[in-house]
């Protein structure tokens, strides 16, 4: 992770800027929305993900530490992915996320607040990390 | 994708937005997968170089770009770590979920 870092650090120019977006290592909850409002059903069942991101905002403190970039600002939002349907999500996960799914329970509490009302959407949230860094 | 949208309230953007202006720079995004954020950061700069070691996913950003942001994006199969790119080149190097 550093090696990408220093092979950024290498392409920009001096006082170049480096914008960097991960998912802060936490869990991914899982809601159920409707126009009257929203209802929690559970978490994202992940492995391995949380100690990534761990691991990237490490990477990013370690060359600030170094003297290679300045932290020049960084705050926290909410990243929201919605899917009209337990399939559609199961199926975004399986082809783009790696060790990601629904647990049955989780996927239980869904099917019985989504009904049959096509109205509701199910919202799974992230909060994100974005950092500005400059290169020094 | 069908039936799921990703950030339909536009918070990255909006948050990027806030934190650094893109206006009349050289971007170089590394790790850009399918390039949905590509798309957003070529409206707003001058030039973007987009990379990702994925073949699949550099091909699925191709067709996404709008024709009006064509020429100012060029995607590349690549490492992060080893950058075909000469020192000095960039204003702006953003990495979203690649680290």
């Amino acid at each position: 992770m550093v090696h990408a870092l220093l092979s950024a650090r290498r392409v920009l120019i001096d006082s170049g800027l480096l914008l960097d977006i991960h998912p802060m290592p936490r869990k991914r909850a899982i809601f159920c929305e409707a126009s009257e409002g929203r209802k929690a059903v559970g978490y994202l069942r992940e492995s391995g993900a949380r100690i990534r991101y761990q691991r990237a905002q490490k990477a990013l403190d370690q060359v600030v530490s170094q003297g290679l970039f300045r932290l020049r600002a960084s705050t926290i939002f909410t990243f929201r992915y919605r899917a009209r349907s337990l399939k559609d999500l199961r199926r975004y996960l399986q082809q783009r996320w790696t060790e990601a799914s629904v647990d049955r329970v989780t996927a239980g509490r869904i099917n019985r607040v989504l009904g049959s009302d096509r109205g509701k959407v199910i919202v799974l949230e992230e909060a994100v990390r974005m950092s500005l860094l400059e290169k020094q | 994708m069908k039936g799921i949208s990703l950030d339909p309230e536009g918070a990255e953007m909006a948050t990027l937005d806030g934190m650094i202006s893109l206006r009349g720079r050289r971007v170089l995004e590394i790790g850009c997968g399918d390039g949905r954020l590509t798309v957003e950061l070529a409206r707003r700069s001058r030039r973007v170089e987009a990379i990702d070691p994925d073949r699949l996913a550099i091909a699925g950003g191709r067709r996404i770009l709008p024709a009006n942001l064509k020429a100012r994006v060029r995607f590349h199969v690549g490492q992060g770590e080893s950058l075909p790119f000469a020192d000095r080149s960039f204003d702006v190097a953003v990495m979203s979920r690649s680290l």
